[in-house]
């Protein structure tokens, strides 16, 4: 076996591996995007006092944790056009359909973890806003929801990072995104060395720009002021005699 | 205190301290219940306008969820908790009573300030971040008045100079300074303190203290849940031992710490000294 | 980690990922050579010989590039019928034109048979890695896989557009297809030939022809079935089966110019390999073997007169 470093560049700068990345980027965003919308629904839909909201929240994430996630995006496209007839027509594009599955499926995900942020807030902050006259919806936007922002941080990016791998689950319904693009490449040119390291070029640095968005997501959690910073330590220098 | 000391309350807005008839908050046998735990049962006192009422007992013995009744956080299975004598937090329905919903009772609340053991600041807040909340979601008041309102008395209690920093960066007595603003600065009519040193170093639990003397000083309205003796001594009008969900004692300091009625309040005291 | 020694990590890891793979496929061509097998010929089975040419007395020398001796590995794609598929009754039993005059020729040369059942875009990197001798499943020969493999035609095939029964876009030709919408399988030649066609729409002024490719042939025609497409763009035996199991609802649009074959792959720098696969084909064509077989998957067996 050998590897040809010309088809590697010119596969590595091909306006298809460009396509494909854009494209997994594309659904990566739209898709987690409302799967924190769902989510957040669905897991104060579990928190909520009604046995009804309750018992319909509990439900969302038990079925749809539980099929794969392939099949759902199959049966979306698939199965669901010949229960709706208007799922045939150009519109419901396999991107349409692949963002719809994905957020489904990852609501549920978010769900659990939504909820596990709510648990994650002390009980004292809602009783102090509440104390100061805040009404439920005050209490929530502008106590509760920041710092559980906080807390799924880092689980959210990782479902992030995770859900860009699983796009290329929608190649089975035909969308060209990034690993599509690199099988059909290989499957025609017979050359998979060249094509699996661009592959794994463009991934890394997707996910690369990912975590350093992560990383300043966090920083603007952290809630330390400058001057925080400094006035600890000239209190420290202060303590240790430096006057 | 120098003469250009500061005062903490703005006398215009604090009404008139005789002349009114009947307590300013008043409890009117209040019966609570966690399941089949009965926490109060039958709780009745008043505190007059101006005065300051410290609550003393054992732990379970009910004080903290009895100021959470009367700051209206808890809902109460019977009796009535009343504010400068009309019954807030349910409105009639036929013959009885049924708790408000939240949205009006958020509205009551507002009156009452609440300062909690464990400070309960907003992390993500600044200190003028934490004071100015009140102020921007209840009393809808703009970012710039409320910036201006709250850096005031944030300096009135000392820490004008913390304005910026985060709770995390403050110690505890700084802390709960700043959660006495933030209770401070909606012009409640009355202030509960729900053992506000309890969780601070000894030697922070001063500087706490000296706010809440001035406040009493200037004639705020206070019901104070605590275990400073020395405090409650000095400061208050009026003292109650609670012990197992109802009152067993009312006297001024002087009669409560010299010469108890009650066998069980003579025990505590001398537990506690 | 900062953001550059990051990709720096990256580049690193992923070329030891790649030096590792060379290495893993270099190793096993260095084979060790085997005379296992026999060499006699096999007396002709089914249908006597036609031609002059008795393959009686023709020795066909079994070949000794093999991986493992006497065992002819054979890395397949077993979802595509007529041509390699499970049988219905039995689930484990691969069946089909390929597998059975695969088998045909393990007989022919005194091996055994070992068919590992590959996923199509995993075809060519286990024939290159060595886990299988052969690659033999209906892929078409073209000027790109030979740069990388070397291959054996064995049957002609022309690639079909099927549409539902009567034609009802009335679709004669590519030019038709303009504004369209078919579903291809993706990874193969088609996936370039549509495009071309495609591309000549745009030149012309006209819609380009919307092309869905799925990796799998079932869900691949399943869009016809639902009624997304209008058309499926096929290799000539793969529409022959499916209409044969759905007889009526399906017509065959137009057959695309140009020839194409199915070749048998196999690595490259092993001629004897080649030798026997293609002295096996011809004395399997010479005695009707391989004319029953095609006749028996419904296709037509003039398509065998590529085998020299």
């Amino acid at each position: 076996m050998n590897f040809d470093p010309a088809v590697f560049f010119a596969a590595l700068t091909s306006q298809g591996f460009r396509n494909g990345a854009l494209l997994a980027i594309a659904l990566t965003f739209v898709a987690q995007l409302t799967a924190v919308v769902i989510g957040l629904v669905v897991a104060l839909l579990r928190g909520s006092g009604n046995r009804v909201l309750r018992g319909t929240g509990w439900t969302y994430v038990w079925i749809f944790r539980a099929i794969p996630t392939l099949v759902q995006i199959l049966f979306v496209w698939n199965a669901l056009p010949q229960l709706f007839p208007a799922l045939k027509e150009d519109w419901f594009s396999p991107f349409i359909a692949a963002w719809l599955a994905l957020s489904i499926n990852e609501g549920a995900y978010m769900a659990e973890i939504i909820r596990s942020g709510l648990l994650a807030v002390d009980e004292g902050q809602q009783l102090a806003a509440r104390a100061l006259g805040m009404t439920p919806s005050s209490v929530f936007r502008r106590v509760v929801l920041p710092q559980v922002t906080r807390v799924i941080i880092p689980p959210t990016a990782n479902e992030f990072i995770t859900m860009l791998k699983i796009t290329s689950l929608a190649s089975a319904i035909s969308l060209q995104e990034l690993l599509s693009y690199t099988q059909t490449s290989i499957s025609i040119t017979f050359r998979f060395a060249e094509y699996y390291a661009a592959a794994a070029i463009y991934y890394l640095v997707i996910v690369s720009i990912f975590m350093a968005f992560q990383a300043w997501l966090e920083r603007r959690f952290q809630w330390r002021s400058q001057r925080g910073e400094s006035g600890r330590l000239a209190t420290t220098l202060r303590g240790l005699g430096a006057r | 205190m120098t003469d250009d000391h500061k005062l903490l309350l703005d006398p215009a807005l604090l009404g008139p301290t005789e002349g009114d008839a009947g307590p300013l908050l008043e409890a009117v046998a209040i019966q609570k219940r966690y399941g089949r735990n009965e926490v109060l049962r039958g709780v009745s006192f008043g505190v007059e306008r101006g005065d300051v009422k410290a609550v003393l007992g054992p732990s379970g013995s009910g004080k903290s969820t009895m100021l959470r009744c009367l700051a209206l956080l808890e809902p109460i299975d019977a009796g009535e908790v009343r504010l400068e004598g009309r019954t807030i937090g349910v409105r009639p329905s036929g013959s009885r009573s049924v708790r408000l919903p939240e949205r009006e009772l958020a509205h009551q609340r507002s009156d009452i300030g609440m300062v909690f053991q464990k400070f309960n600041l907003f992390p993500h807040l600044t200190a003028l971040g934490n004071v100015m909340l009140g102020l921007t979601e209840v009393r809808k008041r703009s970012k710039a008045d409320a910036a201006q309102v709250a850096g005031d008395i944030l300096e009135r209690v000392g820490l004008g100079a913390r304005a910026g920093f985060y709770p995390s960066e403050l110690s505890g007595g700084q802390q709960q300074r700043v959660a006495i603003a933030r209770a401070l600065v909606m012009n409640p009519k009355v202030m509960l303190f729900d053992e506000p040193t309890s969780a601070l170093d000894p030697e922070l639990v001063g500087e706490v203290l000296a706010v809440m003397e001035e406040l009493a000083r200037e004639g705020m309205t206070m019901v104070v849940v605590t275990h400073e003796i020395g405090f409650a001594r000095k400061v208050a009008d009026r003292v109650i031992m609670m012990d197992e969900g109802q009152i067993i004692e009312d006297a001024t300091p002087d009669q409560f710490f010299d010469r108890p009625r009650h066998e069980r309040t003579r025990r505590f005291l001398e537990a506690v000294h | 980690m900062t953001g550059r020694s990051k990709r720096l990590f990256g580049l690193v890891a992923t070329a030891g990922l790649i030096l590792s793979a060379c290495t893993g496929g270099g190793g096993a061509n260095s084979q060790v050579p085997t005379v296992s097998g026999t060499t006699a010929s096999v007396a002709p089975t089914g249908a006597p010989p036609s031609t002059a040419a008795s393959p009686s007395a023709v020795a066909i020398t079994a070949p000794t590039s093999l991986l493992k001796a006497g065992e002819l590995s054979n890395c397949v794609d077993i979802e595509y019928s007529p041509m390699e598929f499970f049988a219905p009754s039995d689930p484990n039993t691969p069946v089909g034109f390929d597998v059975e005059s695969y088998q045909a020729v393990v007989k022919k040369l005194g091996l055994t048979e070992k068919i590992v059942n590959t996923g199509f875009d995993g075809l060519i990197p286990a024939l290159t890695a060595g886990r299988c001798d052969i690659v033999w499943t209906a892929l078409y020969i073209n000027e790109d896989r030979l740069k990388v493999a070397d291959a054996v035609p064995y049957f002609k095939s022309s690639h079909q557009v099927m549409v539902p029964a009567g034609n009802p876009k009335g679709v004669k030709s590519e030019m038709d297809l303009c504004g369209l919408k078919i579903s291809i399988q993706s990874g193969g030649l088609v996936e370039k030939v549509s495009k071309t066609a495609s591309d000549a729409c745009v030149a012309a002024g006209k819609p380009a022809i919307t092309i869905q490719g799925y990796p799998k042939v079932a869900d691949e025609l399943q869009q016809i079935v639902i009624g997304r497409v209008d058309g499926v763009w096929e290799t000539d035996t793969q529409v022959a089966d499916f209409r044969l199991k759905n007889p009526g609802k399906y017509d065959i649009a137009f057959t695309v110019g140009g020839d194409s074959k199915y070749g048998i792959y196999f690595g490259k720098g092993k001629a004897d390999l080649g030798t026997a696969l293609s002295a096996s084909l011809k004395a399997l064509k010479d005695d009707g073997t391989l004319a029953g077989l095609a006749t028996k998957y419904n296709l037509d067996p003039a398509n065998l007169d590529v085998i020299q």
